[in-house]
């Protein structure tokens, strides 16, 4: 089986996508999947989405990339996080 | 260690009405600038990056925003928290064409990026927690407020 990838992205990069990098990293534990996870800004992305299977994101993101997207800010306030990680877990066994 | 370490008393605004997001952004800057958290150059980075990335958080019953740019103009690590009575409204990180009224604004200043993500994990924690939140609207002076935070350590 191909090992996954998965990218954060946030506004600029920094700061909550690094939060949510950190929430990922303890999930793909927790659960024993092995991907590879990494980190950047919504402006790098969008000549290379589609090199990754799943991209999560704190930030709105331009319509191209939309159904590609799982919106990661219930990670970043912990309120609705389960659903996301069951829709994260879910492309990942996909 | 909790936010009080990083939010003093001179740190907090309370506003019993309502405010413009400018002016608020502003107010709370000028906190960060006259105790030598930040230049005022982080203060325009912050609200040139409010416009194009908000960061509004859509909550259970009280909203909240973390404004934010980049560590550099950061002087020493801090946060200005400004207390919205009657709530102003910011666009939602998640979908910047929806605004939210906000309660509670935590304007972060973290002078490097491992010192955001604490900055941003003891803001989530705190936030997380709407009992304590309601008590800071309760508050009705700074102290108060920090009162809440010491608690919540």
């Amino acid at each position: 089986m191909n090992r996954k990838k998965i990218l954060v992205i946030c506004g600029t990069g920094v700061a909550t996508s690094t939060v949510v990098m950190q929430k990922m990293k303890a999930f793909l534990q927790e659960k024993g999947i092995d991907a590879a996870l990494e980190q950047s800004k919504v402006s790098d992305v969008l000549n290379k989405a589609e090199q990754y299977d799943v991209i999560v994101s704190t930030t709105a993101v331009p319509p191209s990339l939309v159904g590609k997207v799982i919106n990661a800010v219930p990670l970043l306030t912990g309120i609705g996080k389960e659903k996301v990680f069951e829709e994260i877990e879910m492309k990942l066994k996909a | 260690m909790d936010l009080s370490e990083y939010i003093h008393k001179e740190h907090i605004r309370i506003f019993d009405g309502t405010v413009e997001q400018s002016d608020l952004l502003h107010q709370l800057g000028d906190v960060l600038i006259q105790t030598g958290a930040v230049t005022s150059a982080y203060i325009e980075a912050v609200c040139e990056r409010e416009r194009t990335f908000p960061t509004g958080l859509l909550l259970e019953e009280i909203n909240v925003a973390i404004p934010h740019a980049d560590p550099h103009h950061v002087i020493k690590p801090a946060i200005a928290m400004g207390v919205v009575k009657e709530s102003v409204p910011f666009g939602n990180m998640a979908d910047p064409q929806m605004s939210i009224p906000v309660q509670v604004v935590f304007l972060l200043a973290p002078d490097k990026s491992e010192r955001q993500l604490v900055l941003l994990e003891q803001v989530m924690a705190l936030i997380q927690d709407q009992g304590q939140m309601k008590r800071i609207m309760e508050a009705q002076e700074a102290e108060g407020v920090l009162r809440v935070l010491r608690r919540k350590a």
